[in-house]
């Protein structure tokens, strides 16, 4: 029986570094399929694809969070989240598990210059299997924070 | 939302049309309509929001409608003529009673009716002369009357009991000439029924003679009473035992307000009309019939639009699955499995779902010439206001969000576009100005047009202000049209603007923006001294659309049909560029711009020679005709358009997205947003830098 305040946390790679999102905001996972690019928008949205008849941008997350272009890879997939009301695709090298966590084992994001201030809800340590003996530190996001479906410029 | 607030605002929504129906009928009467059906409608419409605004509690709404519709029934029943100065009179008394809704809803304060609500009494007592008419003398009715009787005018509003309210009976009686002579004294019943606690509301008295015709042995008067609800119907019938079969007795259940005496036939249900005696039919009781209004009007549902939308969303997938079907079987298995049916019953749905969603445009006209009206008050001009096309039909989405557009159009129109009645005398115009309204539908588009017959736009004025706002840089040479696109330009607002009427934030260009998210666009015509034109193209349908498939570097592209002339394989030379990015197609001895949509969508590695590619001529309403560079065309089929600002937000040169039977997503071009974009004006390039 899991503790009613347990969060489940869905925790992914980006290149070597772990990161995890909420459970509650998952829709699904799904597999790597080139999307119809887009003209005029940002280089990390990648285009639009087909969610059950529901036409949704497809972010390359490693761009949008300031590090290189992902290299789409056999493991790559996509997580569809909902931010808001809108929903959205995240391109993500792998998906490693779900794990379910304490929230007072989530510590809060130190103060230090990044790229997207806010994105990064709190860190987690976490020791899993293969992990080894220190385990690994997991960022957890909040994906909303990064504005992806909201227009940046409206000067046009 | 507990269910009294859903019947509340189902109670909203009925005034909303109702306001509405009463205006188009007063506006109707305005113009010279005053049949009986218009004078109706009216009285209908303001009966309506009278009863549920008493169901509501909304008193004060109540007590004015009520007024209104007292006056309204005056003139359905004849005795009051709808001349001009009366119809002008209940426009205004109208304009009370949308705000008095708009304060029921709590939109607005309760507005003061005070001199309205005398004006409506007054006129009740005059018999519908309005100010300038009451000083007249009646008309001599009654100028044979030897006697030179003089009728009295009693107020019976004095003799209504105010607190008494809810359901009552309503009975009618009207004892023939035989009940007299058979003892029936019709005086007796009255007491009778008095003794149950009904109480006279009315008197008949239009069959009366002059004295000198009268014969005392006659019966001519009518007595209408009111009784508690409480009592039985056959308590009631019981009253009229001794009277004659040829006397007329109605018992009617009302609703409502005991001043309800006149309006049983409109709104009421008349549960049934019964003559005494032996043929007496076993009447149904009270209650249940009177959830059965008996209306003319054909019947209809209510339904949420969210639930229209979820259907016609599952519509359009049907329309998807279909084309996946189409796809994958050999024509001779299409036939095998019945295919060409099922494709036209789903045509046939999809037009069924489509049809639902349309609407007269006039729910969006409706609201203008009340806006005009005050208008006129605000400025000081007189305009009148002709509207044509008004049951154009239209996507119920149109009607929403057309609504800020227009309002801004029409305060535009008034206020900058109509000129003072000094300079129209000066301009030897009349001095009344004239907004000219007007929706048509044209192919696969909806045309709504404002004009006015005013000033135009004062070009060098705009300039100016543009060129101060830094909009435009000083010095650049304008076409007229060009200049007349900056009233457009985001953060233009002319010094004049600011004034109660027109500045209230809402600028050109959130018109603009909100009829481009309709997929539509706005284009400005205007003549110096002669006016200007203001015309919203709208799709007809913002959910399907007649496309041609394209493919351009590997994907799939949308056109829309309705833009696309013809398609042109260039022949070596005959694309020739005139400066880098510029080319031009020599067709028929003319030379069409060109413009490489792998340029636009910037996939300039996978670009095609020419002689490989295919000119497809489209026409633009922003550029006139252009050629757009494609690889091939693949299809031609109807697609469900998806938006992109769902879940994402709109792209300039994108109308949005579509599923194609695989599965896949093909973008839809915007033409004239891409022909705009890989244009030269300043303005668009500053447009596409962003």
């Amino acid at each position: 029986m899991s503790d009613i305040s347990e969060r489940k946390i869905v925790t992914f790679s980006l290149g070597e570094k772990m990161f995890g999102i909420d459970m509650s905001v998952l829709i699904e996972i799904r597999e790597w399929e080139a999307p119809t690019p887009l003209p005029g928008v940002p280089m990390f949205i990648r285009g639009v694809a087909n969610l059950r008849g529901t036409v949704i941008p497809i972010v390359d997350l490693s761009e949008r969070l300031g590090w290189q272009k992902t290299q789409v890879h056999g493991r790559s997939c996509i997580l569809v989240v909902t931010l808001g009301d809108k929903q959205a695709g995240f391109l993500v090298d792998e998906v490693n598990d779900i794990v379910s966590i304490d929230p007072a084992q989530i510590q809060p994001a130190p103060e230090i210059e990044i790229a997207e201030p806010g994105v990064i809800a709190g860190l987690i340590h976490l020791v899993t299997r293969g992990s080894g003996e220190q385990g690994t530190m997991v960022s957890l996001l909040d994906l909303d924070v990064l504005g992806v479906t909201r227009q940046l410029d409206l000067a046009a | 939302m507990s269910e009294m607030d859903d019947i509340q605002a189902i109670f909203f929504e009925e005034c909303a049309e109702g306001l509405a129906a009463a205006e188009a009928g007063l506006s109707a009467m305005a113009e010279g309509d005053t049949s009986d059906s218009t004078i109706a409608a009216v009285f209908r419409a303001v009966h309506s929001i009278k009863g549920g605004s008493g169901a509501f509690g909304h008193a004060a709404l109540m007590a004015f409608s009520h007024r209104f519709e007292n006056v309204l029934d005056e003139v359905r029943a004849g005795r009051m003529t709808p001349t001009k100065p009366l119809v002008q009179q209940l426009l205004r008394a109208f304009d009370i009673l949308s705000d008095h809704v708009l304060a029921a809803r709590g939109e607005a304060a309760v507005p003061d009716d005070g001199p309205m609500r005398d004006e409506l009494e007054r006129l009740l007592a005059d018999g519908g002369m309005t100010g300038d008419e009451a000083q007249e003398p009646p008309a001599p009715v009654l100028a044979d009357d030897p006697f030179g009787f003089e009728p009295v005018v009693v107020a019976l509003d004095d003799l209504d009991d105010p607190t008494a309210s809810g359901e009552s009976w309503s009975v009618t009686f009207r004892p023939s000439r035989a009940a007299l002579a058979n003892g029936g004294e019709p005086l007796l019943v009255v007491r009778e029924l008095e003794r149950l606690g009904g109480r006279v509301i009315a008197v008949e008295t239009e069959r009366l003679p002059t004295l000198d015709a009268l014969d005392p042995a006659d019966a001519y008067l009518a007595w209408r009473l009111e009784l508690p609800a409480a009592l039985h119907e056959d308590e009631l019938r019981e009253c009229f035992d001794f009277m004659p079969p040829d006397s007329m007795v109605e018992i009617v259940r009302a609703s409502a307000h005991p001043d309800e005496r006149d309006d049983a036939p409109a709104a009421e249900i008349r549960v049934d009309a019964v003559t005494v005696g032996p043929a007496q039919t076993s009447a149904p009781a009270g209650g249940p019939a009177e959830k059965a209004p008996a209306r003319l009007e054909p019947m209809s549902v209510r339904v949420d639009l969210a639930r229209l939308d979820h259907l016609l969303n599952l519509v359009g997938e049907l329309v998807i699955r279909n084309s996946v079907l189409a796809d994958r079987l050999a024509p001779a298995d299409q036939e095998k499995v019945e295919l060409p049916q099922l494709l036209r019953l789903t045509r046939q749905i999809q037009d069924g779902v489509m049809g639902l969603r349309a609407q007269p445009i006039a729910q969006a006209f409706n609201r203008v010439p009340r806006m005009l009206r005050d208008l006129e008050t605000g400025t000081g001009k007189a305009i009148r206001l002709e509207v044509s096309g008004e049951q154009t039909e239209v996507d119920k989405r149109v009607i929403e969000r057309i609504g800020d557009p227009l309002t801004h159009m029409i305060r535009n129109a008034a206020d900058h576009g109509i000129e003072s009645a000094e300079r129209r005398r000066a301009a030897g115009k009349p001095d009344q100005g004239t907004i000219l309204l007007s929706a048509e539908q044209k192919g696969g588009r909806i045309i709504v047009k404002v004009a006015d017959d005013g000033g135009g736009i004062d070009r060098p004025r705009v300039l100016a202000k543009a060129i101060d706002k830094g909009i435009v840089a000083p010095g650049a040479e304008f076409s007229d049209e060009e200049i007349d696109q900056l009233i457009c330009a985001p953060g233009f607002s002319t010094a004049e603007t600011i004034s109660n009427i027109s500045g209230r934030g809402v600028g050109m260009d959130v018109v603009r923006s909100n009829i481009e998210q309709l997929g539509g666009r706005v284009e400005i015509s205007s003549v110096p001294g002669q006016g200007t034109c203001f015309t919203m193209i709208l799709p007809l349908t913002l959910a399907i659309l007649d496309g041609m498939v394209v493919r351009l570097g590997g994907h799939r592209y949308v056109l829309p049909l309705g833009s696309v002339i013809e398609s042109v394989q260039p022949e070596p030379g005959q694309l020739q560029e005139l400066s880098p990015g510029a080319e031009v197609l020599e067709l028929r001895g003319s030379f069409l711009p060109v413009r490489r949509l792998t340029r636009f969508f910037n996939l300039r590695g996978e670009e095609r020679a020419p002689e490989d590619s295919l000119v497809i001529v489209v026409e633009s309403d922003s550029a006139g005709t252009v050629g757009l560079m494609v690889d091939t065309i693949e299809d031609r089929r109807e697609v469900v358009i998806k938006s992109l600002d769902q879940n994402l937000y709109p792209v300039r040169g994108l109308g949005g997205a579509t599923v194609l039977g695989d599965g896949s997503i093909a973008l839809i071009l915007d033409i004239d947003a891409i022909v705009a974009a890989t244009g030269v004006t300043p303005r668009t390039q500053k447009g596409m830098a962003a």
